[in-house]
């Protein structure tokens, strides 16, 4: 049971916040036609910043899914600069340097969790210290791979945390299309493995969670499986409209529990933390993407680069196939440059 | 240097978005990410953010006009380079070939979708307010600064005792558009896309019941005249379209299962909703949209005539977001703004009958055993049979029909 200090929450706020201002941003620069879709994550920064604070960067791994790259920069600063290659539609973007424990983001669902589940137990085979977080989200538990992953994970007593971020919408089937079970943390009880679940809304209680749970994959006492329930507000991606589904009072009420407002609530009583703070949070973040983003475009991108990350070398259909586009391109000079979504 | 701004897609794979209102005008100057303008797309209306700060030097398509993905949005000099801006008068817009000049200085005022609506509910004429925004817009804080309550000139016919009007406020304006469309085809899309899927659907999937009845509406063009000289100073008219959205808002708190739905594709549940909420079909210049008046069970006459106008006018003017558009439990229908007297209007998906109302007007009916010219109200229950027998169908209707037929049982509550 670990409590984070005042200052730990702090530290998580401050990247909370700056995740918000960040996503902010970077739908801006959607909407301007300069990145590919985006999922926000809004709604999500509490339990993905204090997760990452409550685990150890030099030893533990997070296989995020696609939201919360934003919310991860205890992980490096490269976790951003890489998020922001991707974003313009670079291949590279999707390759973290090897200090960075963080996986590239996963668009096909829960494809994740068995690779988060198979490094678990591999490090374990290896001797290495440390523990696997992997996010995924409530449609996700529905998939193949999570029951697949969360079952071999019990079995092999793998160090790893399944974390999964209960947002009440899988774009737009609500939970309740989603399951007959009454929570998604019930479902660890087939799996011989603990089952939390948690207001991932409260910076401290995730941080215990994950605390907790790491404890006990380090004592080799095996994976645990936590439901961490948030409510999304905004859209699934900037290719979703929610007004067409989510109910409006039903997302009033969940934005009057926005988890950014309740720890900076929390902390302003306590004297740490202030319109000032945030002011410059947000204005050093912005700053940060700006940087990131004109990394990102500048970067060299060669037309053929999507073959690039496939196999070690490539098969004949994809060298003829290498051959062909680079034929195309050379011959209508129209090697486009910036974005390819 | 001027920055061209081409319109992106913003969602995925789509070919291009209609362009509904520029919040900036040429020789604004706008910051990063300001919103310049908002486009329809067939996913969903968006805000498009200024990708440079700077002057902008021509817009790129006057509003309702569809521009594909990759044409020119807008022009913007982003101060890079001041020899620069000679193009800036007229944009060809690539296809069409068509010219468009920048606009001009009559165009309607500049506010955002959300402060058109704060004036309209004000009652304020933004033609009447100084925009102290960039470029002359009107701000949210110009409208409360304004805000002497005072009717609006579009909602608020003079209050009167003259004789009996039946045409109402819900009238559809029969457009020199209406029924025209040049040979070819046409995809669907926008609003037609979203009536015809959402139509298609209800076809396919409710068995309909219709009841018909027709009324005499003596006692209600009377209740209507004598409570419209009861007008509070700057309240909507009352209108026979008020007084039955009442009525139904009032019978369908008798009657929960009128107001549920079957969900589920199969069908598999009953939804009961836990509140009244009455669409308002109304027909405007994009089409048919059918905005949602909430917990209309706990509105009087008066209150009920203020939220239609206010709601069906934003609904004309296109400055309705999604979630004014759902939602609703019930729909009324008035096909007879334009003189039918039976229909058989079809259920929204997501409910479980709809009320039409015909056009008042004299009509032969028996009284006491004479025929007599007496002005009558037709209504049409359509039902969802799935949820509501015939018995339940006939009952509702009456509920209605009675207390239209009568209308001081509308004061009696309950």
């Amino acid at each position: 049971m670990a409590r984070p200090t005042e200052t730990q929450l702090r530290d998580i706020l401050v990247d909370m916040v700056e995740a918000r201002a960040q996503g902010g941003r970077l739908w801006n620069l959607q909407r301007q036609g300069q990145v590919g879709t985006v999922a926000p994550v809004d709604g999500h920064e509490a339990v993905v910043a204090a997760t990452a604070h409550a685990l150890d960067p030099l030893h533990d791994w997070i296989f995020p899914q696609y939201r919360e790259p934003l919310a991860l920069q205890r992980f490096g600063p490269e976790v951003l600069e890489q998020y922001m290659l991707y974003n313009v539609g670079h291949p590279d973007g999707s390759r973290l340097p090897p200090s960075v424990r963080v996986a590239p983001i996963a668009i096909s669902l829960a494809t994740q969790i068995p690779h988060a589940v198979g490094l678990a137990w591999g490090m374990t085979l290896q001797n290495e210290p440390g523990v696997v977080t992997v996010f995924f989200g409530d449609g996700s538990s529905s998939e193949g791979d999570f029951h697949e992953a969360a079952n071999l994970a019990g079995v092999l007593r793998a160090p790893a945390i399944l974390l999964c971020v209960n947002n009440q919408w899988a774009i737009s089937t609500p939970l309740h299309q989603q399951t007959a079970a009454k929570t998604l943390a019930d479902r660890a009880t087939g799996y011989g493995i603990p089952g939390v679940r948690i207001d991932g809304n409260d910076a401290a209680e995730v941080y215990d969670a994950v605390d907790q749970a790491r404890q006990r994959a380090l004592h080799g006492d095996g994976p645990t499986l936590i439901e961490a329930v948030v409510y999304r507000l905004g859209a699934h991606t900037t290719a979703d409209d929610p007004t067409r589904y989510i109910p409006a009072e039903e997302l009033e009420a969940a934005q009057r529990d926005d988890p950014i407002t309740r720890l900076a609530t929390h902390l302003a009583s306590k004297g740490l933390w202030d319109d000032e703070l945030r002011t410059t949070t947000e204005a050093e973040a912005l700053a940060r993407i700006d940087k990131a983003f004109e990394r990102a475009i500048t970067q060299p991108l060669a037309p053929d680069a999507v073959f690039d990350h496939c196999f070690t070398s490539d098969t004949p259909r994809m060298a003829r196939q290498r051959n062909a586009l680079l034929e195309a391109t050379t011959a209508t000079g129209a090697a486009e440059s910036g974005v390819s979504q | 240097m001027p920055h061209v701004f081409r319109l992106p897609d913003i969602g995925e794979g789509l070919e291009d978005a209609e362009i509904v209102e520029w919040y900036v005008a040429v020789g604004d100057l706008v910051d990063r990410d300001q919103a310049l303008v908002e486009v329809l797309t067939d996913k969903a209306s968006s805000d498009l953010p200024s990708p440079v700060a700077g002057t902008v030097l021509a817009l790129g398509a006057a509003e309702g006009v569809r521009l594909r993905v990759g044409e020119v949005l807008i022009e913007i000099d982003d101060g890079t380079d001041s020899k620069a801006s000679e193009t800036s008068e007229t944009l060809i817009v690539s296809g069409d070939s068509h010219t468009i000049a920048p606009r001009t200085a009559t165009a309607r005022p500049k506010a955002a979708p959300a402060t058109r609506r704060l004036a309209l509910e004000l009652g304020l004429d933004l033609a009447d307010l100084n925009g102290t925004g960039p470029g002359g817009r009107i701000t949210a804080d110009d409208v409360h600064r304004s805000a002497t309550p005072r009717p609006s000139r579009s909602l608020t016919p003079s209050a009167s005792t003259q004789p009996i009007e039946t045409e109402d406020d819900n009238e559809p304006k029969v457009g020199a558009g209406l029924g025209q469309l040049p040979v070819g085809h046409h995809t669907l899309r926008g609003v037609r896309g979203i009536v015809a899927r959402n139509m298609a659907q209800a076809w396919a999937e409710i068995p309909h019941i219709h009841t018909m009845d027709e009324l005499d509406a003596s006692l209600l063009m009377d209740f209507q005249a004598r409570i419209r000289t009861m007008d509070r100073p700057g309240a909507t008219r009352i209108t026979p379209l008020t007084i039955v959205a009442v009525a139904a808002a009032r019978a369908l708190r008798r009657f929960p299962v009128v107001n549920g739905h079957i969900e589920g594709r199969p069908a598999d549940s009953i939804v009961i909703p836990d509140g009244i909420h009455l669409g308002i079909a109304t027909a405007t210049e994009r089409g048919l949209l059918v905005p949602v008046i909430r917990h209309a069970d706990t509105l009087d006459l008066f209150a009920m005539a203020d939220q239609i106008a206010t709601t069906t006018a934003s609904a004309r003017s296109g400055d309705l977001t999604q979630a004014d558009l759902t939602g609703a439990t019930f729909t009324v229908t008035n096909y007879g703004s334009l003189g039918g007297r039976f229909a058989t209007p079809i259920i929204p998906p997501g409910q479980g009958a709809i009320l039409g109302i015909g056009a008042i007007a004299e009509r032969p009916i028996a009284v006491d055993g004479e025929v007599l010219a007496r002005p009558t109200l037709p209504v049409v229950l359509g039902a969802d049979h799935r949820l509501i027998d015939g018995d339940l169908a006939e009952v509702f209707r009456r509920a209605v029909v009675d207390d239209l037929t009568e209308p001081l049982h509308l004061l009696m509550g309950g």
